[in-house]
């Protein structure tokens, strides 16, 4: 072999170890890289960039959740194979369940089960009422479909009680951005005991022939509250166990013994709703013919409360309130107008009950004065717009355009809503008054403790938190805060969270924004380059000279 | 260090003196601002929400990452400056990097371009920033993943359109590997495992705005595969 050959030969052995050298090398940073994925998929952390945390368990439900006194159990009921978007979905309920149990003090427990490993997983779906259904997803060309079972089950055991449970019988893709709340709801109602709100009868605000679909539609309401009509006719006093009062504008004006009632319910530290306008309605004989057909006409009303709630600083009156935010909202059989009245962030309130609704929709809403409270706070809790007006009764209740103020109407806010909080003074504060005995004594001066209440001058809204979320959002906040009880307040405000776009009235405005982003970018980066490449050239063209 | 910034200078300077800078922001931009701002502007109910803005965006950086890295070995190889590079006192590392960093630099000023757009959006609303800084950190690793890509392929051939037809086909594959009408073809034990190779399902969820480690150790994964394979494929010289 000669020389030649010999480096030859090794210069080749020299490159191949090289060479394998160097594929081993990459083989074993790619099987590490690999390694280093499988790890970061059991150990992670996450971190949440939404305003309002909407991904992160919020410190309310990790509250909630740490105080369990008693095991919490929670049963995932989801079938193997899933759809895409349900699998995501599942995924995101398991790491937010996770999320759950780390923050517990070890007695939240869950487990997913497949139900159609077993048949007894499945018979055990069922007797939860979660069924199978067909879930939906898109494929190349058509829907694929497949029947999957998908079920949350929460169950749990209060001391000296039987067993509660808790379902949520289909969950679907996108369900993510309030599975937060609705399983925190659930644990709420499971685990605290449930305060009581008195809803005032009698007077006709809640008529009496509906009275048991009333209470369910305020029972599905307050999910978090136990609902009890009560009549006040011929009462001395209001149940002890009640937390919260719940008065709507009546038919009939309340006694003044009813509103001394009241008044002693509030003087014993205790809140109060009433979502009372100055109107009543005036039933006309043409309506009566027509079965209903005639809009009703609403004329200026006393609830017989006035005094009372002037004695909190709270005024109702009697025009209705215009505002130049109107929308078509149906009511009914018809298509209204109605003012959309925004709601406003409260600082003494910590904005707590209205921090992300942009607007509520109010019906027939009149409007309130506001006086100053000493030691208490009268807080502004829903106003219009700056551009509103009002219309003095009779008001006939349907509106066929929309309504427009004359010329020489003077535009402002009206106040809509007011919180009172403090220590509220009785409506006898200064008189002496005789017990059932007779005996001559000293009205309580002032409520025991922090009373709350909230005054809204507006009814219907009640009614309107069926089709429109944020009434909902806003009523339910309302009661947590007058039940000073503010856990569910924030899960809530995620949901509602206005994001609505406000677009300019005319395509040719929203066509040159689109122009603008579309064609006017780049065609600055184009012209940045021009000016680029023309500097170069004069610059070479100097460097030449 | 000083060498790789010596290679990035230089990269950057021959980026915004030539046309393929700017036809790639220009190209990104109209697209994302035809395709993003209409799904916003023409919904039926048009909220103050990019996200379907960062839906379809990543799509297009399948074919822009590819676009601006193309050149950035090929041309070299193919003009034979590639060897008189790295002749010069230059680690292979250094050369790889310094190309790489140029090219993140051309597509993260695209990017701050494109901050016009929510900026519209939150003039007309309340918009998440939260959701959109989220969603731009997505873009910018995803982007940065198509980048090195595009690096990796054009280490592999002299051919500039070669490179980025491998590239861009091979990005492509690895956004459809998450897209739910692909995911439906397959068995269903392997569909965690396609799903987590997808470009697209670490972007969808930093676009939420959750930012998990699962997401970034795959991006970074992803980069530092491609970039080692780049080096590796010059390093090949020696002994192929």
């Amino acid at each position: 072999m000669t020389a030649h050959n010999k480096t030859q030969k090794s210069t080749a052995s020299r490159k191949r170890t090289i060479g394998v050298n160097a594929i081993l090398f990459a083989v074993l940073v790619v099987v590490g890289l690999v390694l280093v994925n499988v790890i970061s998929a059991r150990v992670y952390s996450r971190g949440d960039l939404t305003e309002d945390n909407l991904y992160t368990l919020s410190a309310s439900s990790k509250k909630l959740i740490k105080s369990l006194p008693r095991p919490l159990h929670v049963k995932v009921f989801v079938s193997e194979k899933l759809l895409p978007g349900y699998r995501e979905t599942a995924q995101y309920i398991e790491d937010l369940l996770d999320e759950y149990k780390n923050a517990s003090n070890g007695n939240f427990k869950w487990e997913v089960i497949h139900p159609e490993l077993k048949d007894e997983y499945k018979k055990e779906a069922e007797r939860y009422g979660i069924k199978a259904f067909v879930a939906r997803a898109k494929a190349a060309h058509a829907l694929e479909a497949r029947t999957i079972t998908f079920g949350i089950v929460l169950s749990y055991t209060a001391p000296g009680k039987s067993e509660q449970v808790e379902v949520l019988p289909q969950i679907f893709p996108g369900i993510e951005r309030n599975i937060e709340y609705l399983l925190s709801e659930r644990i709420k109602r499971l685990t605290v005991r449930r305060k009581k709100v008195l809803v005032l009868t009698g007077h006709g605000a809640f008529p009496i022939q509906q009275q048991d679909k009333i209470k369910q539609f305020l029972q599905a309401l307050f999910t978090q509250y136990e609902v009890q009509m009560y009549p006040t006719a011929g009462k001395t006093s209001l149940p002890d166990n009640a937390d919260i009062l719940l008065v709507a504008t009546p038919n009939r004006p309340y006694t003044k013994k009813e509103e001394k009632l009241i008044n002693d319910f509030i003087m014993k530290g205790k809140s109060a709703l009433f979502m009372i306008d100055g109107l009543t309605k005036r039933q006309r004989p043409m309506m009566m013919m027509q079965k209903n057909r005639m809009p009703p006409i609403f004329v200026g009303g006393h609830s017989g409360l006035e005094d009372l709630l002037k004695t909190w600083g709270v005024t109702i009156n009697q025009d209705i309130v215009m505002d130049h935010k109107l929308q078509i909202f149906p009511v009914g059989r018809r298509v209204i107008f109605h003012p959309a009245i925004p709601a406003i962030r409260v600082p003494g309130m910590r904005g707590t009950v209205t921090p992300f609704l942009a607007s509520t929709l109010s019906v027939k809403q009149t409007y309130l004065g506001k006086g100053k409270g000493k030691p208490f706070h009268i807080l502004p809790l829903m106003v219009t717009s700056s551009k509103a007006w009002v219309q003095k009764p009779p008001f006939i209740f349907s509106i066929q355009s929309k309504p427009r103020p004359s010329e020489d109407t003077k535009l402002k806010a009206y106040l809509l809503g007011v919180a009172v909080e403090g220590s509220l003074p009785s409506l006898a504060a200064s008189a002496n008054t005789k017990d059932a005995t007779g005996t001559a004594k000293l009205a309580v001066k002032h409520s025991k403790g922090t009373a709350r209440i909230v005054v809204i001058a507006d009814a219907d809204m009640l009614w309107l938190t069926r089709q429109m979320m944020p009434n909902r959002v806003f009523i339910q906040n309302v009661m947590d805060w007058l039940a000073q009880d503010e856990t569910l307040v924030k899960l809530r405000n995620k949901m509602a969270q206005d994001r609505s776009l406000t677009l300019p009235d005319s395509r040719a405005k929203i066509l040159a924004i689109k122009l603008a982003n579309m064609v006017g970018l780049p065609f600055l980066v184009i012209l940045a380059g021009f000016v680029l490449l023309a500097t170069r050239k004069m610059r070479r063209k100097k460097t030449e000279l | 260090m000083s060498k790789t910034w010596t290679i990035y200078k230089r990269e950057l300077g021959e980026y915004f003196y030539s046309p393929v800078a700017y036809a790639a922001i220009v190209i990104l931009l109209f697209y994302m601002g035809w395709k993003g701002l209409n799904l916003i502007l023409e919904a039926a109910q048009p909220e103050a929400n990019m996200r379907p803005f960062f839906a379809f965006s990543p799509w297009i950086l399948s074919f822009v990452g590819p676009a601006l890295t193309m050149h950035l070995i090929s041309e070299e190889k193919g003009r034979g400056t590639m060897s008189l590079l790295l002749s010069m006192p230059l680690t292979d590392w250094a050369v790889v990097l310094g190309k790489y960093l140029a090219a993140l630099t051309v597509l993260t000023a695209a990017l701050v371009l494109s901050l016009a757009y929510p900026i519209t959006i939150a003039a007309m609303g309340n918009l998440d920033w939260g959701v959109t800084v989220g969603g731009y950190l997505g873009l910018l690793f995803m982007g940065a993943c198509t980048l090195a890509i595009g690096l990796m392929t054009s280490s592999w051939t002299k051919s500039q359109f070669l490179a980025f037809i491998i590239g861009a086909f091979s990005c492509l594959m690895l956004w459809e590997l998450g897209n739910p009408q692909t995911l439906m073809w397959l068995p269903s034990s392997l569909v965690g495992f396609f799903q987590y190779l997808a470009l697209g399902t670490h972007m969808k969820n930093i676009s939420k705005g959750v930012l998990d480690t699962r997401d970034f150790i795959y991006y970074l994964s992803i980069i530092g595969a491609s970039l080692l394979l780049a080096v590796q494929s010059l390093e090949s010289r020696r002994w192929r």
